[in-house]
């Protein structure tokens, strides 16, 4: 969970993803954004955590779960779009609260957890 | 504002689970506007007392449940339902393997709801019946819980109506299936309930926003929802709150890695940190969002919230009707064998009794003592409290029918009505203690009465009482244990998974302050520089201080109340869940702060060391003088306190008896109740007390207040001459001429308001604790009412300007510094009656002191103090020794046999063989039939237990290295014959009057004897261990204790000795100073080290335990001296130097 790659977002006026670019790829968004939480393993990253700071920071990632599709490749250099590349897939983007950049996080359950509560 | 109630909260009483205290929970939820709040700890309401007490004071409804687990039904039980797995079904490789469920408790039904609520949690805690396990000890408490079925009998009344709902959450079973997205097993799980358990069930949805479609995502909550919907339960919405704030989550994770004892990183963390006590908007907001994430119109959410809103207000708790809040639940009259009004009958035996205790008082005294009866009466009955005190008095009725000793002890030594009822042995008439200090005007609560008892017989008392009031009128009190600075540390460098010598480290070197302030202390202190440091270049060391604070004052677990006992009326357990306690017996969840406000009746019932070994003390006197008791004691042979049998009535010795005070005059006070540390030792050794009156006054001044304040000096000054006594004002005289003018007592500063102000005892006693408080209102209203008291007689003013600003001044100086006199009573009584029976007895005495081992010092000190005292110590003897001191006659001396009960390493079993198989003819007899180890058996002849059996008829008597001979061949052997267990009326198997001890070897040195006592005994018995570097304390002219005393004043000395105690008390300087007390066999010296010498002293301040201390002699008082320490040596160092020079 904790290999994430940086890529660009696109945000709607209400603060949500709809457009993203990845490998060179424009995904958009088909359906509404699912908001979560995700944690992290915060007494590793070598840093305080006193009381009355802002521990739910430390401890928690907020996660966009997305289910979007390639809309185009962004350069000639890149491929063109195949067939197979049109279909829907789903994603986890999140923003680094320090850094402000995005990054996405492929979690290899999702396509399981998708069939659960179908 | 919006309005939404969580009903779904732990506290921090969830130990190991919630992070914030109910009344920082009460405030946040009335804060954001709340009408009702709800606590739902985990296993039980352990914070739910103080939850109603925060919800009181903010005005809003109390609502409180429990968060229970939920059991799998057992495997037998199953079958019928869902869970049976039909092949092929969800339900086959999906069963139920525990959960959990919440269940709150209706209000307004007359307490219905709160009995099936505490019932129900007693039940969750206790063996269940198809297990069958009754074996008195605690279960673990994952086995805490209820099953499916369990509720039904206790929600539910009679009439079917609900007394309860049942929050079925998403761990539920209900809620379990749903995750797992086998909603139709989820819908049979549901209707399972619904038949177990009409109208008292309600969905919980929980919408943390985890992971999508995990427990407690959004479409967990959805799908909750919606089979509310669909099956027509109701749904609320709740946050399953742990924590206040989102920062606390951190705090949240430390406390799952100490709940699981594993380190974080090793186990399933919570999901995120999402479970803080949300605001009504977030709540809002996120049920608008499980509704749009559900097939359900959006009115699903509306309807949602006022389901929560509707459970909220059948939940809330009236605290009249539901709690019967702080009104008093005591025995039924018939229990506590009474007929008719309890006030007649408390009446009638106090009145009785009054002839009794004081049948020998003047027509004036019984007068007086008669009308302070009456208002005593009049007091007690305005409250109703005639039936408490007639309890307790039952209660130490059948500890005195058990023959244990009891005493009452603080302020309810004051009570004239429990002298008469024998709760007390402390005359309050004769000692001027007042019955306002105890039971004031202003109380409402039942007042505390404390019994000490004898320790060791402690346990026996509370089953005793158990069976005489029935296990449904009693409880044990439970009390929370809270983190503190080094368990923090503990469970933080658990949490982070830092190895045990790293915690060591930092555990071991922090105590003495909160932990909430540990980053703070570490640049302050000194001594922690080590740590300091540490922190600064290990990270992972500076988050453990952030963690530590962070754990500081949470609670850890519960456990039984040393002494606190609750008794009730046949109703108890409807008013307080209990679970097992260590000892078996059920203890209640409520601690001592919550005894007022639930309204029980607490009996502390202290064990007290000091009265065991008095009461063994007493016992060896009957069984060893018999009818000589009275003559051999050197006390009048017709005292009536002494029976025929030589039974002492250790109650109702004289109070003035010279040689007791003679003897604590001389300051060899080791083992006299609580005057025997070093401190007191200086104290008595100034105040030479006389009388009674003095020890009272003597155990009053030693504390740090008036020790700091130093009303020491002014007292005695006028208790030697050297001053007159300063009565403030001469009304005054005949309540402070006891303390010769010093206000020492809280009960002379009550008289002194009563006296100047016109106003009646209980005032006066108002008055004083509002000063304590520093109520600015007192000095004004005192003035005005002093002023304009006058004397009816003269028309004059009986306090003048002056002597109010006198007076005045006094008491804002003294009031705070007080002590209530009547504990100082109740406690100077066993201090007496130690004193006399050392005094009288010292054998019998001190055998019972070893025993018991009641005092602050290593026994070993009490062996010197016999070998001082001219009391022989008889060596271990396995035929002789028992499992305590037992005092034997040796021609015309008595001596004391030391006991195996301290020799180090013995298992209990080992103990009982060797008593149970006495006597032995041979060490081979003893080997066989008490069966050893052996190495026991080897440390038993090394300290001489075998000596006798060594002995044989007209053979010389064997050396000590002849019994170790003997001891070696028996080891030697691979396997020893089979022994039998104990068995005393079976015949010896054989006699060993031809066991060969080998001869020849070598005697025992002496120094090797004490080695190996200290070893095995943790005492020298041979010889003082000091006696050993003789030689040389000799040629460096070092100065027994014992001849200090007769030293003049600055002189300068060595005094030598092992360590007994090291004290650092608070200094009003700020500046620290070290006690170190010596013991050398011929008494104590006490060394004071300042500044300088604790930097001369340096390592050896704390470490060293045979020293050689320089110092000059300073006269205290006419008995007292002390050092204060120039320099100090480690003695074991000196003399490997002296021996060195010696040998050169």
């Amino acid at each position: 969970m904790n290999d994430f790659e940086t890529i660009s977002v696109e945000l709607s006026a209400g603060g949500s993803p709809l457009r993203f670019r990845w490998h060179g790829v424009i995904y958009g968004v088909i359906s509404t954004p699912e908001l979560w939480f995700s944690r992290r393993n915060w007494w590793l990253f070598n840093g305080r955590a006193p009381r009355g700071a802002e521990g739910g920071e430390l401890l928690e990632m907020k996660m966009w779960r997305v289910s979007a599709v390639p809309l185009a490749a962004e350069s000639a250099v890149d491929r063109p779009l195949g067939p197979a590349d049109h279909a829907e897939d789903t994603f986890d983007l999140h923003q680094d609260p320090t850094t402000g950049e995005w990054q996405l996080g492929q979690n290899p359950r999702i396509a399981i957890d998708e069939r659960k509560l179908a | 504002m919006t309005r939404f109630t969580h009903l779904h909260v732990a506290s921090a009483f969830s130990a190991h689970y919630g992070t914030a205290r109910p009344e920082e929970l009460v405030e946040l939820a009335a804060a954001s506007g709340a009408e009702v709040a709800a606590i739902t700890d985990r296993d039980g309401l352990y914070g739910a007392i103080r939850h109603v007490r925060a919800c009181l004071a903010a005005g809003i409804a109390p609502v409180v449940g429990v968060d229970l687990a939920l059991l799998p039904e057992p495997s037998s039980a199953e079958s019928g339902s869902a869970e049976s797995g039909r092949p092929g079904s969800p339900a086959h490789d999906l069963s139920f393997s525990g959960g959990r469920v919440t269940v709150l408790a209706h209000g307004h039904n007359d307490g219905q709801g709160w009995a099936a609520l505490c019932r129900l949690i007693s039940a969750a805690h206790s063996p269940r019946r198809s297990t069958g396990a009754r074996g008195g000890l605690a279960r673990p408490s994952d086995e805490v819980g209820i099953t499916k079925k369990r509720p039904s009998s206790f929600l539910l009344d009679e009439n079917g109506r609900p007394l309860g709902t049942v929050l079925l959450g998403p761990d539920s079973d209900v809620g379990q299936a749903v995750a797992a997205g086998h909603l139709a097993l989820a819908r049979e799980r549901l209707n399972d309930w619904k038949k177990i358990l009409p109208g008292a069930i309600a969905i919980e949805a929980v919408c943390h926003l985890t992971e999508p479609g995990e427990k407690g995502s959004l479409r967990h909550a959805a799908r909750m929802l919606e089979l509310a919907e669909a099956t027509n339960v109701p749904a609320v919405l709740t946050n399953a709150a742990r924590y206040l704030q989102p920062d606390d989550a951190l705090t949240g994770d430390v406390l799952d890695s100490a709940d699981r004892l594993r380190p974080l990183g090793t186990f399933a963390p919570q999901p995120n940190g999402q479970a803080w006590l949300k605001s009504p908007e977030q709540m809002l907001e996120l049920a608008q969002m499980i509704a749009d994430h559900s097939s359900l119109p959006r009115s699903a959410a509306e309807r949602m919230l006022g389901q929560t809103e509707r459970l909220a207000d059948t939940c809330r708790l009236d605290k009249d009707a539901d709690l019967a809040w702080r009104k008093p639940k005591v025995p039924e009259n018939n229990i506590i064998g009474i007929a008719g009004d309890p006030a007649e009958v408390l009446w009638q035996r106090c009145t009785q009794a009054l002839g009794e205790r004081y049948g020998t008082a003047k027509t004036t005294e019984l007068d007086s003592l008669a009308k302070r009866l009456r208002d005593e009466l009049l007091t007690i009955n305005r409250f109703g409290f005639a039936s408490y005190f007639l309890t307790v008095a039952d209660v130490t009725d059948m500890i005195r029918d058990m023959g244990i000793r009891n005493q009452a002890r603080g302020s309810g030594a004051g009570s004239l009505v429990n002298y008469l009822l024998r709760i007390s042995n402390v005359d309050p008439a004769r000692h001027d203690l007042l019955f306002e200090r105890f039971l004031g005007a202003s109380r409402s609560t039942l007042p505390d009465i404390d019994v000490d008892v004898e320790s060791s017989r402690r346990h026996e008392i509370y089953r005793a009482i158990f069976d005489r009031y029935g296990s449904n009128r009693v409880s044990l009190l439970s009390m929370q244990n809270t983190y503190r600075a080094r368990g923090a540390a503990r469970d933080a460098g658990l949490a982070l998974g830092l190895d045990d010598a790293q915690i060591d480290l930092v555990a071991k070197n922090i105590w003495r302050f909160n932990a909430r302030d540990f980053r703070q202390v570490l640049a302050e202190k000194p001594e922690l520089r080590p740590i300091a440091e540490l922190v600064e270049s290990d990270a992972q060391i500076d988050l453990l201080v952030d963690l530590t604070e962070r754990l500081d004052r949470l609670p850890r677990h519960i456990s039984m109340h040393p002494c606190g006992v609750i008794l009730g009326n046949s109703n108890l357990m409807s008013y307080t869940p209990v679970q097992p306690s260590g000892m078996g017996l059920p203890m209640s969840q409520f601690d001592k702060d919550d005894i007022d406000d639930i309204g029980f009746l607490k009996l502390d019932v202290l064990g007290v060391r000091m009265q065991s070994s008095m009461a063994y003390a007493l016992s060896e006197i009957t069984r060893v003088h018999g009818k000589r008791a009275a003559l051999d004691g050197g006390i009048p042979v017709d005292a009536p306190y002494v029976n025929p049998a030589g039974e002492i009535e250790l109650d109702a010795i004289p109070l003035d008896d010279e040689e007791t005070f003679e003897a604590i005059r001389t300051t060899h006070t080791l083992g006299m109740f609580q005057i025997e540390s070093p401190g007191q030792r200086e104290l008595i050794g100034k105040m030479q007390p006389t009388e009674f009156e003095d020890l009272i006054a003597d155990i009053s001044l030693f504390r740090p207040g008036p020790m700091k304040g130093n009303m020491v000096a002014p007292f005695l000054d006028v208790k030697h001459g050297f001053t007159s006594p300063n009565y403030l004002h001469k009304r005054f005289r005949p309540f402070l001429e006891s303390t010769y003018g010093v206000i020492i007592y809280h009960e002379q500063v009550i008289r002194i308001f009563a006296d100047c102000m016109n106003v009646s005892l209980a005032d006066g006693d108002e008055l004083r604790r509002r000063i304590e408080k520093q109520d600015a209102d007192v000095e004004g209203q005192f003035r005005r009412k002093t002023a304009a008291n006058v004397d009816p007689g003269t028309g004059g003013r009986r306090f003048t300007d002056p002597d109010i600003e006198r007076i005045w001044l006094v008491l804002k100086g003294f009031g705070s510094f007080g002590f209530c006199k009547a504990h100082g009573a109740a406690f100077a009584l066993p201090t007496y009656q130690s004193a006399w029976l050392k005094t009288h007895y010292p054998a019998p005495f001190l055998a019972g002191l070893l025993t018991h081992d009641p005092g602050m010092y290593p026994r070993r000190l009490l062996l010197t103090e016999a070998r001082r005292m001219g009391v022989p110590i008889l060596p271990l003897d396995v035929n002789a020794s028992t499992d305590a001191y037992v005092v034997e006659k040796i021609a015309t001396e008595l001596g004391i046999r030391l006991s195996l009960a301290d020799v180090h390493g013995m298992s209990e079993a080992e103990l009982s063989r060797i008593l149970a198989n006495q006597p032995y003819e041979g060490i081979g007899d003893f080997y066989q039939r008490a069966a050893p180890s052996r190495s026991l058996l080897t440390r038993l002849g090394a300290v001489g237990a075998l000596d006798s059996l060594a002995v044989k008829k007209d053979a010389p008597t064997p050396t000590r290295g002849d019994v170790m001979a003997r001891v070696r061949e028996l080891i030697a052997i691979k396997k020893r014959p089979k022994t039998t267990e104990a068995n005393p009326d079976q015949p010896m198997l054989f006699t060993d009057d031809g066991e060969f001890i080998p001869t020849g070897n070598p005697e025992q040195s002496m120094a090797e004897r004490v080695r190996a006592e200290l070893d095995i005994l943790q005492m020298e018995v041979s010889e003082h261990v000091l006696e050993s570097y003789r030689p040389m304390l000799d040629e460096l002219g070092v100065t027994p204790a014992e001849e200090l005393l007769g030293l003049w004043n600055g002189s300068t000395v060595l005094v030598a000795g092992i360590r007994i105690a090291t004290q650092t008390p608070p200094m009003k300087s700020g500046k620290r100073v070290v006690f170190i007390s010596l013991d050398d066999g011929t008494g104590c010296s006490d060394s004071t080290f300042f500044e300088e010498a604790q930097n001369r002293a340096g390592p050896l301040l704390f470490g060293t335990r045979l020293m050689i201390i320089q110092g000059k002699t300073r006269r205290t008082g006419e008995r007292g001296v002390s050092l204060e320490a120039i320099n100090a040596w480690d003695l074991k160092a000196l003399w490997a130097n002296w021996q060195a020079t010696k040998v050169s």
